[in-house]
């Protein structure tokens, strides 16, 4: 449950600022809303935004605007990351981080997103240990075709967190993608139901 | 927010806008919305008259 001031809306997306962060969520997420009379009330922030919402506010913008900044987002359902936006293709976007490295991470599989509004780092790293361009591999236009180029590889789905999540990539079959796990089990999972990709490089 | 009142039914904004005006219904439940545009046009409509509200939201 998130709490804050209502501050403003978008075509998909809306933003609250909950007294320390602005919190951007897409409408496609929100399940129930109540107006919170238990905690005390915080102040409207005076700061600016930190990103743009004179043009337009939609989730694909607000990505645009989260290029190459520092943010924390949430797509599964425990576990935020840490990290920045480097590309918006048409259905995914690529998210480095500096734990798991380089993420896949279809668009409509992200929870939230929090900009950092300080000039903090995630983890306190220095700034030249974040690469300008991490992804080692070419982009394809969508999430389908980005998961083909990882066939034969080693990938871990959704964080990790199920080893029925972690395994070799062996092939996509209409809607449903193959792996075999550490075990020498075959596990197939629905494309839509995957929320990050990442791989060990 | 251009626009909203000329996309959504009249009677869908006034709704809305009494709910929030009386704040007795600013409660609303979402999940059979789901996925469904007609949904994410009430809720944007129900976020727009309710802006500066100190609001919990679940996801």
């Amino acid at each position: 449950m998130h709490h804050g001031i209502l501050l403003d809306i978008g075509s998909d997306v809306l933003v609250i600022y909950n007294g320390e962060d602005y919190i951007y969520i897409p409408l496609i997420h929100v399940q129930r809303m109540l107006e919170n009379v238990e905690d005390p009330p915080i102040a409207v922030p005076s700061n600016e935004y930190p990103m743009d919402h004179l043009h337009t506010l939609s989730l694909r913008s607000i990505l645009n605007n989260a290029k190459g900044m520092f943010s924390e987002i949430q797509v599964t359902k425990h576990q935020s990351v840490h990290g920045y936006v480097t590309t918006i293709l048409n259905d995914y976007f690529v998210f480095y981080s500096p734990v798991y490295k380089t993420m896949y991470i279809p668009i409509n599989h992200l929870k939230w997103l929090i900009p950092y509004t300080s000039s903090q780092t995630p983890y306190n790293l220095e700034n030249d240990i974040f690469p300008v361009n991490p992804t080692p591999l070419t982009l394809a236009r969508t999430f389908e075709l980005q998961l083909e180029k990882l066939i034969g590889k080693i990938v871990v789905f959704d964080l990790g967190t199920d080893p029925d999540r972690i395994g070799q990539l062996k092939g996509i079959h209409g809607s449903f993608v193959e792996l075999v796990t550490a075990k020498g089990d075959i596990v197939f999972s629905h494309l839509e139901h995957i929320k990050t990709v990442h791989y060990p490089s | 927010m251009d626009g909203i009142s000329k996309t959504i039914p009249l009677v869908l904004v006034e709704w809305f806008y009494h709910a929030s005006k009386s704040r007795l219904h600013l409660f609303f439940n979402l999940i059979k919305f789901q996925d469904s545009e007609r949904g994410t046009r009430a809720l944007r409509t129900l976020v727009f008259f309710n802006l500066q509200t100190y609001v919990m939201i679940e996801i």
